[in-house]
């Protein structure tokens, strides 16, 4: 019966009962209170009101108590939180929420944070936490421990890095700070350690997949782009490979106020994802054929003269002139300057005079045809070239370079050869990709190419942002290429927007912490080689990819193709080889030296691909020490695991990657009551090396031998030792620096870009300071404006950091014009065909790679399990229901998992968001059993100009190459 | 009528759905004490069953003669979700071959089940978010339903509570209230639900899933201000409604329907000028025939902007400040406190001063004549208060 509250007054009223104490009377337990329409007053407030206001207070505890944090995980996101606190438990975090604004016309950054940041309260009590030094007892991953004292963890990791260095010396080392720490002065005490003592580690954006090659190869820098307040001022944003909804949380806000401001936003993903939802267009492009869209595009720019030649001119090598009988870049090398009867010996004078004492390097020295003279001409602003200013006209030269043409020149030894330009190659080559031919594989429409140059080409300010999973393709490093290609084609730089990966300030000072200006060498070992071979993952390569994938993907045989890689593998390993080999050979180093193995926060074996990598890696580990703050996947399987602080209770400062101007600044709340033993990573590394210097002290004392405390490292010291008497003073800087907040102090007062800040003036504005004039790397930053990278490039005409000091199409490099990829152009995915499903591993909304992963309170928002999105046309020709546990196969491995019946996925794809613990999975084996990530052989290519070992120049993992079939379980 | 309503506005055009209210909400109040299964604050997927499932064809609320509807009270484990736990301390003692991380109850459904589903098939599919609170209505259909009169609103700003002295835990209420936004607590066998953090609003903190609200989509105020973001949303330009009008319980949440999606796909992947992916149609029903004139103004105003003209609504939804989503009115509060003999309490004590602008803040005079907010009044009068003493 429907009875309004109206009509039951009135039945009461009706019936001469009750009428006078209310229509509640016949339920009070005691006294009645009269109330006459709670609508309007309510006689009883206080009660339900002060239990409420009571609970608020408990939470908010006292303002002074309160810490300041952020989540120095590798989400990037860095956001300023105030730690609420109670009786010296963390309650709660909020928001700062007091960034200053720059602008008055531009949304701040209030109030930065995420879905995952805002539980860590909850985390950091869960039962997983690591609250004692724990030893080992049963086997390996028996999960058998015994709680020690920190004295006897320490001696034992001391000792057996001791014993390493006497037995195998430094390159014995793995030291290694993981993604789960990537803050700077946290992270920096591992770092130190291991730069102290010689140890090995290698690039975490590498291994981890997060890299990009690609754009260095055409600005000489994979992190380049602008601060997020950018988006908010261009006329369109294109978001390629990108869910910038789900992982750029703190900063998505951006793109919806920018189009409230009038900007569009583009997104290109196969799968119609959070972003796309409010975006203007959505390009449905096939998994892995991104590279051949970008080449479609370049075609439709080039085809229909969008491109901007005067810009073409100044800042590419698009008019460096190559030679067609070798396909090399024509260098100075070639010819003879003194009788090249093509030459405009005129301005090359004027370059050597203008050189102020540099001299032209022949093998970096290229030409263009300038058309106002001619005449062959050398180019200004090469790495070889003694005049650094890209500017094409100047007291003394005036080029005006052809794009276009083929003309003839005279060699060294009077051999004529027929020369082009870039240009005409890239032309012709990207005319394969034309949208009419890659249609079928793109799945991109050609009107929507067509519109997509126009959106790339004409409007004000553009910018082009590319996200991760680019880099995850086999063929991604091409592709990452191919459109970071396309802005330098139509004149995108600094305030006319351009290319967009991750921004990082310039700061510097920092490497006090990690450093020892100079006196040590770090071992750095390429992430993704070093995991492939300690992983012994070219087992699931041969097992998963047959001769017709890998000839599809690098037109080489499978016999051809492994023979390479393992060529390459030979150049590197021991320290021997890296000497003779660095840069004179293809291949990275990898440093399969290493032994024992000392790693903080860095879940190894849930990241790495392949069925192989943990027993691989355990054989190899004669002792394995792990630090973190709660248990995973790879602390199940350490020797000893060491209790580490979680983020609210340590001291530390983050300033990169620039996604905003601000650096943050940890400080515990006060008062906090210890959480078990644990101790920060300063501390722990203070007693690492109080301890090696003690037991090393003892040998030498006993023995008198001196080799007991110099252990000799004649490539990586300068003294050509390794001094174990000077461990304590040289790590702690004479007792200056032993915990977190000394390293705070030191980094405050060593960076520039900090000034003038203390930590007392940090803690009043709420846990951050704002980065001074000087943290802009290719721009200025303004106090203002919005960053964005290579203003200086623009309006001063400084070189970029390239081999032809501007962005770069064309790469020389033997592999590379042997494989066809001189000029920008697009490879088929790897991928086995056998299959019918991509297996898609997008970043997640829910955790930053595993971290929060195993968060009760997240996963309660998601579904307990882990779940796999199936789209439902699919599910039905399976017989799949959502809910269903499914299998997921191929002839690597299987495993289990709960359907989730997802419209907006495509029908050549299953999704499974990543992280996921192995754990999680019955029979302890997760997605990347079914998945291989085979070496790229242009990412292992070496020695070319800017394309040399380092944190630009390393590869990625590969994740997105393996394909698999479903079945209900 | 209360005297005053606090109303929230929530722009979807910018929600993300990254649920960092829900989590704010989460650990502000919910994480504890019999409310752990609760979700005062949740963002669903629309079109979609939502939390608790399917909770649009749970009646309650009026019909179109103002008399109450029937409902249901929703089931534990098909349409709330059991709050599962896990087995995170067994890692610490089971080997590593047959630890498996594991709910300890099968999940069936949960309060964010069909995240991101939608409807329709790729490439044509469509979904957007829908965050939902306690609509604190005008006319609450829980409070019409209690038979106890142990729900009510404050006088002083419009804030429906449940009176805990008084409530039984019969759950009528949850049958009434046609948002399935007031829950069972069966700790303490008594009703609970969203209470706006009036706590907070009085301390001069705004709620936390706006406060913490990362995509920036609400805002917070009094709406007989009229200088308030919401006041202007609602009145000025009509661009925020109420979700489900025609439930009749006149809500104080308001909603900037969604007006923007992608160009849908013919069989060959070409876009499809001028034909919608969101249907109008479902939003009219979630919107009420409003949504229309509401689409409209925004249409319009966003085309402004791409001409590079002023448009004052456009600026109000930017929210270039983030502060300035906010009016809380703290000199109202403190009024308010004095009255109820509460001034000076721990409970009115501000914390923060950013936010507490509202109708009743003395402004004052600048140099140009522009007229600013007295800033921190709170506090002067605080230091004022002192120095009597």
């Amino acid at each position: 019966m429907a009875l309004s509250r109206r009509d039951f007054l009135k039945a009461l009223g009706a019936s001469g009962a009750g009428i006078t104490l209310g229509g509640n009377a016949a339920f009070a337990k005691q006294d009645a209170i009269i109330v006459e329409d709670p609508r309007q007053s309510y006689p009883n407030t206080s009660y339900t009101e002060n239990m409420y206001r009571g609970e608020f207070s408990y939470t908010y505890g006292e303002k002074e108590d309160h810490g300041t944090a952020y989540h120095c995980v590798n989400c990037q996101g860095n956001c300023a939180w105030d730690v609420w606190v109670n009786n010296g438990i963390i309650t709660r975090e909020n928001q700062v929420a007091n960034y200053t604004p720059i602008n008055p016309k531009i949304p701040d950054f209030n109030p930065r944070g995420c879905n995952k940041g805002v539980q860590h309260s909850h985390v950091t009590y869960e039962k997983d936490r690591i609250l004692y030094p724990l030893k080992r007892v049963g086997k390996r991953g028996e999960g058998k421990w015994k709680r020690i004292t920190w004295d006897e963890a320490i001696t034992e990791i001391a000792q057996n890095i001791y014993e390493t260095m006497l037995k195998k010396g430094p390159e014995g080392l793995f030291i290694h700070v993981g993604a789960g720490m990537l803050t700077e002065a946290r992270g920096a005490a591992g770092k130190r350690l291991g730069t102290l003592l010689g140890a090995v580690r290698n690039y975490i954006a590498s291994y981890v997949g997060d890299m990009f090659p690609g754009v260095t190869v055409v600005y000489g820098e994979g992190n380049i782009g602008c601060s997020y307040d950018f988006f908010y001022t261009t006329n369109v944003n294109i978001w390629w490979g990108q869910d910038p909804n789900k992982t750029r949380i703190p900063d998505a806000h951006f793109l919806w106020e920018g189009r409230y401001n009038g900007a569009k936003n583009i997104v290109i993903t196969p799968e119609f994802n959070s972003t796309c939802i409010h975006a203007d267009l959505w390009v449905p492009v096939k998994a892995g054929y991104d590279g051949f869209l970008a080449m479609a595009i370049i075609n439709e720019i080039i085809q229909k003269k969008l491109y901007k030649p005067k810009f073409v001119k100044h800042f590419t090598d698009l008019p460096f002139l190559v030679r067609l009988d070798n396909k090399k870049l024509l260098r100075l090398e070639d010819i003879d300057p003194e009788k090249s009867p093509e030459l405009d010996h005129e301005v090359f004078k004027i370059f050597e005079e203008k050189g102020e004492g540099k001299e032209f390097e022949p093998h970096a020295t290229f030409f263009s045809w300038n058309t106002k003279t001619n005449k062959l001409t050398v180019m200004p602003g090469t790495e070889g070239a003694p005049v650094k200013t890209l500017r094409l006209k100047d007291v003394g030269w005036d080029i005006d370079p052809a794009l276009e043409g083929e003309w003839e020149v005279t060699l060294k030894d009077g051999k004529k050869v027929k020369v082009t330009t870039v240009f005409e190659l890239v032309k012709k080559e990207a005319q394969k990709f034309a949208a009419e031919k890659t249609w079928k594989l793109t799945g991109v429409h050609p009107t929507i190419v067509e519109q997509l140059a126009k959106e790339i080409a004409l409007p004000k300010v553009v910018m082009i942002s590319m996200g991760f999973t680019i880099g995850k393709y086999f063929n991604g490093m091409l592709a990452q290429r191919a459109i970071a290609s396309i802005p330098g084609l139509v004149g995108r730089l600094g305030p006319y927007g351009g290319f967009n990966t991750e921004n990082e300030w310039a700061i510097s000072g920092m490497g006090k912490l990690s450093g020892f200006a100079g006196k040590y060498k770090q071992r750095f070992a390429s992430g993704f080689v070093q995991e492939y071979v300690l992983g012994n993952m070219l087992k699931d390569v041969e097992k998963l990819y047959d001769d017709e994938d890998i000839r599809r993907a690098t037109g080489l045989s499978k016999e051809e193709y492994l023979k390479k890689v393992k060529e390459d593998l030979d150049n590197f390993g021991n320290d021997e080889k890296w000497k003779e080999n660095f840069h004179n050979k293809d291949g990275k180093p990898y440093w399969d030296t290493v032994e024992t193995f000392l790693i903080f926060a860095d879940s190894r074996f849930r990241r790495n691909k392949g069925a192989t990598y943990r027993e691989a890696f355990l054989k190899k580990a004669k002792f394995f020490a792990y630090v973190d703050w709660r248990m995973n996947s790879t602390a199940q399987y350490a020797d000893i695991i060491l209790p580490a602080k979680s983020m609210y209770e340590v001291w530390d400062l983050r300033t990169n990657p620039g996604y905003h101007r601000y650096a943050n600044m940890a400080q515990p709340p006060q008062n906090l009551k210890p959480i078990g033993e644990a101790k920060s990573e300063w501390e722990i590394c203070t007693m690492i090396v109080e301890k090696i210097q003690e037991l090393a002290m003892k040998k030498y004392k006993e023995t008198g031998d001196e080799k007991y405390i110099k252990i000799p490292d004649p490539t990586h010291s300068k003294t050509g030792y390794r001094e174990l008497d000077k461990l304590v003073e040289e790590y702690t800087k004479g007792g200056h620096l032993r915990t977190d907040r000394d390293a705070v102090e030191l980094a405050l007062e060593s960076v520039d870009q900090f000034k003038p800040n203390t930590i007392e003036t940090i803690r009043k504005r709420g846990g951050f300071l704002q980065l001074n004039e000087k943290a802009g790397k290719t721009s200025p930053l303004y106090p203002d404006k919005p960053y964005n990278s290579f203003e200086n490039n623009l309006y001063l005409f400084e070189r970029f950091e390239t081999l032809s000091g501007r962005l770069t199409y064309y790469v020389d490099h033997d592999r590379w014009i042997e494989a066809g990829a001189a000029v920008p152009t697009a490879k088929e995915p790897i991928r086995p065909k056998r299959y019918p499903f991509v297996l898609m591993t997008p970043h997640a909304r829910w955790s930053i790679h595993s971290t929060y992963k195993e968060s009760s309170l997240l996963q309660r928002l998601q579904r307990g399990v882990p779940y796999i999105m199936i789209n439902p046309e699919i599910a039905e020709k399976k017989g799949i229901k959502d809910g269903d546990e499914i299998k997921v196969f191929n002839n690597l491995g299987e495993f289990y998992a709960m359907a989730k019946i997802y419209p907006s996925c495509p029908k050549d794809a299953i999704i499974i968001e990543h992280g996921w613990e192995p754990f999680y999975f019955k029979g302890n084996i997760s997605h990347n059993t079914v998945n291989a990530s085979p070496l790229n052989l242009l990412e292992l290519s070496d020695a070319w100009g800017h394309l040399k070992f380092g944190g630009n120049w390393d590869g990625n993992q590969h994740a997105y190459e393996t394909t698999v079939d479903i079945e209900k379980a | 009528m209360a005297k005053r309503q606090l109303a929230m506005v929530m722009d979807l055009n910018k929600c993300i759905g990254c649920q960092t209210c829900t989590v704010a909400c989460k650990t502000q109040w919910t994480n504890r004490n019999g409310r752990e299964y609760m979700y005062w604050n949740n963002v669903e997927t629309h079109p979609g069953a939502g939390y608790p499932r399917n909770w649009m064809e749970a009646g309650g609320g009026f019909d179109d003669q103002g008399n109450l509807k029937d409902g249901i009270i929703p089931d534990m484990v098909m349409d709330y979700g059991v709050p599962w736990d896990y087995n995170h301390d067994e890692i610490f003692n089971s080997s590593a071959d047959e630890f498996v991380l594991s709910p300890n109850t099968d999940p069936v459904w949960g309060p964010n089940w069909d995240e991101d589903v939608g409807i329709g098939d790729w490439p044509n599919s469509y979904f957007f978010y829908i965050p939902r609170i306690c609509n604190h209505c005008s006319n609450p259909g829980c409070l019409a339903a209690c038979p106890r009169e142990a729900i009510f609103k404050r006088e002083q700003d419009g804030i429906v509570l449940v009176d805990l002295e008084r409530c039984q835990g019969y759950r009528y209420c949850i049958a009434g209230c046609p948002y399935k936004k007031i829950y069972f607590n069966p700790k303490i066998s008594k009703s609970e639900k969203c209470i706006f953090c009036f706590p907070r609003i009085e301390k001069g903190l705004p709620p936390a899933c706006a406060h913490q609200c990362v995509g920036r989509i609400r805002f917070v105020g009094f709406l007989d201000d009229e200088e308030s973001q919401v006041y202007k949303l609602v009145h000025k330009y009509k661009v925020a409604l109420p979700l489900r009008p025609d439930f009749g319980t006149q809500p104080n949440v308001y909603y900037v329907p969604p007006v923007l999606a992608p160009p849908k796909f013919d069989e060959n992947g070409k876009p499809i000028e001028n034909e919608q992916r969101l249907p109008m149609e479902y939003l009219e029903k979630l919107f009420g025939p409003e949504v229309h004139q509401a689409i409209k103004t925004l249409e319009e105003e966003m085309a402004k902007r791409e001409r590079g003209e002023e448009s004052e609504l456009m600026d109000i939804l930017i929210a270039y400040n983030h502060a300035d989503m906010f009016r809380l009115d703290h000199n109202y509060y403190e009024k308010i406190a004095a009255e109820q003999g509460l001034k000076g309490s721990e409970y009115f004590k501000i914390v923060d001063v950013r936010y507490i602008q509202g109708a009743n803040t003395k402004k004052v005079e600048g140099v140009f004549g522009k007229v600013y907010f007295e800033t921190q009044p709170a506090l002067k009068k605080e230091e004022e208060n002192k120095e009597h003493h």
